[in-house]
């Protein structure tokens, strides 16, 4: 991390890197069935080789391969993709109350996936309907807000006025909804990964990585956005494009995420807020060091929901619970949130 | 095996049972909220908006006082268009969304009005703006709650009578379903994890059902029972770990509404070292069907029991069981065949 100013900083900011891959190694190790360090890499040995260790049971490989490592990947990939998404944003709209969810994304998921549920059965998976009505959600936010784009405010209005739009059709479906369909549409808003495979997996990584990509190479841009767009302009940016761009990647990794796990709560605004106090406003770090720290918190409220007990909070729940008050004790000892 | 969430609503049934007084007077019910209702001396005008208490209703022979009813139970529920055909000329006033028409509830004009316990600030906020006595029961899945439930509304709609019928044929049944296994170790009754409410990881922690035909709910208790709640949710990797002898999966939905299907658990490659998929032991059972039909917990009850012991059960005839149940509640022939066809139960009535 260069940059930064003392030798302390960095030493926090490189443990911030590396702490996703070790989390990712002890999460493999948590859940409600009890296997051992031995007997997980024993797993991971037969399923490479079956003949090398036929006494491993059965249950230990579906265990780490088609449960644990599909949702501990989907944890980092969420924790990641929306605390990018929420850094990115926060510094475009230069407002530290910007989230992720401002601009419609999850009240057009919502409405997508309850549309899915109610009334297209199994033609279109709610995952994938979510995805296309939080882009649809954005879209018509940018399409409204018109050449306003460039002002927040006008961006920021629009953004509530569709999220509200999309509120009342998601009202208006659960209306008309089967109370069967009802009770898989609240667990969904709920927000969890409990049900995570492969399959999610292919759906959301490959959107995740490439609009996580997009926003790691426009960082730096994203100081030069922090300033007026005079000022920015003057430095020979392009400020529409780079405006779009961003607001397109974000909505990407955001609408891919939401689909998959539900509406999680908090993280993309709290995560970019500890990351700014730790390492100050610099773009160039926070985005890098949202990802970890998201990757990283998501994964250990998964590993604590799996760990602790035999039934599931939903993580949407879990974070938002767990997240708000370190939060606020945070907030209580630096005394600032953005600089 | 009585447990501490059974003792529980038995207590709290007792006490509800006890404070319907006598007929013909006002009298002051504790509701499954712990509410005090008053109910009025004279309840000939009923709305009901919990589906448990329109079936009773429906059991008892006191479908006429019905003045109107909740979404699920006119418009939803595929048997009580049979059993009380003019049912789905009765105004519908609450909906999915638990919306509740205050405005036509006035004019309906009715004496008392049935609500479910789950809509917390239902019945309160109701009772307070309209000054129509709420009261908010439901059996929470325990046979004994159910019991209470029929007497209780037999009181107080004067069907006493028919409703200490319906208690004794249904102690009765359920005595002599449990008898053949009643002496079971808890290890000797077969494991059983239920897929409830459209999702593979949302179970009932407490079911009657299960253990009354000589099987162990895996679940049972995992929550504590003050908590009130009988369902939760578990993942993937847990029924893994308690490795069930069966799946059962909630099937009261029309097939096409099944977003939880035999098929789909069967072919959930993440379980395919769990003993019930191994041994293709998943099967639709009823579960709750915007609470219990009491004709059908008695007839699950009964299917359940020759799936989990068949060599025991071994002359039981589903069908011919279920037809004479649905008989005695409902007072009509065949409409359990009519029922197993909707839902394609097709394992229920095998012979």
């Amino acid at each position: 991390m260069s940059g930064l100013k003392n030798s302390r900083s960095r030493g926090l900011a490189i443990f911030l890197l590396v702490l996703p891959l070790f989390l990712f190694l002890l999460s493999l190790t948590v859940g409600a069935y009890r296997i051992s360090p031995g007997g997980l890499f024993k797993a991971v040995l037969s399923a490479v080789a079956p003949a090398s260790h036929p006494d491993v049971p059965e249950a230990y490989r579906d265990i780490l391969l088609r449960i644990r490592l599909p949702r501990v990947l989907l944890a980092m990939a969420v924790g990641a993709a929306l605390s990018v998404s929420g850094a990115s944003l926060q510094a475009l709209f230069k407002n530290p109350l910007v989230n992720e969810y401002i601009l419609g994304i999850s009240s057009g998921a919502a409405f997508g996936a309850a549309l899915s549920l109610v009334f297209l059965g199994r033609t279109l998976p709610p995952q994938i309907a979510g995805f296309v009505f939080a882009v649809a959600a954005v879209g018509a936010v940018l399409l409204i807000s018109g050449k306003a784009e460039s002002h927040f405010i006008s961006l920021l209005l629009t953004g509530i006025i569709v999220t509200a739009f999309f509120s009342a059709l998601l009202s208006l479906v659960e209306f008309f909804a089967s109370p069967y369909v009802l009770q898989a549409l609240f667990f969904w808003l709920m927000g969890s990964l409990s049900l995570a495979s492969w399959k999610d997996l292919y759906i959301s990584l490959p959107l995740i990585a490439v609009g996580l990509l997009v926003l790691y190479l426009l960082r730096w841009r994203l100081n030069v956005l922090s300033m007026s767009d005079e000022e920015a302009r003057s430095l020979g940016v392009n400020v529409r494009r780079e405006k779009i761009l961003v607001i397109g990647a974000a909505t990407l990794i955001t609408a891919a995420a939401t689909a998959i796990v539900g509406i999680i709560g908090w993280l993309g605004f709290i995560v970019p807020h500890l990351v700014r106090m730790m390492f100050g406003a610099d773009n160039r770090r926070v985005v890098p060091l949202s990802a970890a720290l998201g990757a990283s918190l998501m994964m250990v409220a998964d590993d604590i929901i799996r760990g602790v007990s035999s039934f599931e909070i939903p993580i949407g729940i879990f974070t938002s619970l767990v997240g708000i008050p370190i939060f606020l004790i945070l907030l209580k000892k630096t005394k600032k949130v953005w600089l | 095996m009585r447990t501490a969430s059974l003792r529980i609503i038995i207590i709290f049934s007792s006490i509800l049972w006890a404070a319907a007084l006598f007929p013909g007077q006002g009298q002051t019910i504790k509701d499954s909220l712990g509410r005090s209702v008053a109910i009025p001396p004279q309840v000939d005008r009923i709305l009901s908006l919990q589906p448990e208490i329109t079936r009773i209703l429906a059991a008892l022979g006191a479908t006429e006082r019905l003045v109107g009813l909740d979404y699920f139970i006119g418009r939803e529920d595929h048997l009580f268009k049979v059993l009380f055909p003019k049912g789905t000329g009765l105004p519908v006033v609450s909906m999915p969304d638990e919306s509740v028409n205050r405005e036509l509830i006035l004019r309906l004009d009715p004496d008392l009005i049935f609500a479910s316990p789950t809509e917390l600030q239902v019945p309160d906020s109701i009772q307070r703006s309209l000054g129509i006595p709420v009261a908010a029961l439901a059996s929470l899945g325990s046979f004994e709650g159910l019991l209470k439930e029929i007497e209780l509304v037999g009181a107080l709609t004067g069907f006493r009578k028919r409703a200490d019928e319906l208690g004794m044929y249904f102690r009765e049944k359920i005595r002599s379903i449990m008898e053949p296994t009643a002496g079971l170790a808890v290890e000797a009754r077969p494991a059983a994890y239920l897929a409830f409410w459209s999702s593979l990881v949302r179970t009932p922690v407490f079911y009657e059902p299960v253990q009354a035909a000589g099987g162990r709910n895996v679940a049972h208790n995992l929550l504590p029972p003050h908590l009130g709640t009988i369902g939760t949710v578990v993942s993937v990797e847990q029924i893994i770990k308690w490795n069930p002898d069966f799946i059962l999966v909630q099937g009261s939905f029309f097939p096409a509404e099944r977003l939880v299907t035999v098929d789909g658990v069967l072919e959930d490659k993440r379980l395919s070292s769990v003993k019930a998929i191994q041994q293709k032991r998943v099967h639709y059972t009823l579960g709750f069907w915007y609470w219990w039909d009491p004709a059908g917990v008695l007839v699950e009850t009964m299917y359940l029991a020759k799936l989990f012991h068949p060599e025991k059960f071994a002359g039981l005839d589903i069908e011919e069981a279920g037809n004479e149940i649905y008989e005695v509640f409902y007072g009509k022939r065949g409409i359990f065949t009519d029922l197993m066809k909707a839902l394609d139960f097709r394992e229920w009535t095998e012979k």
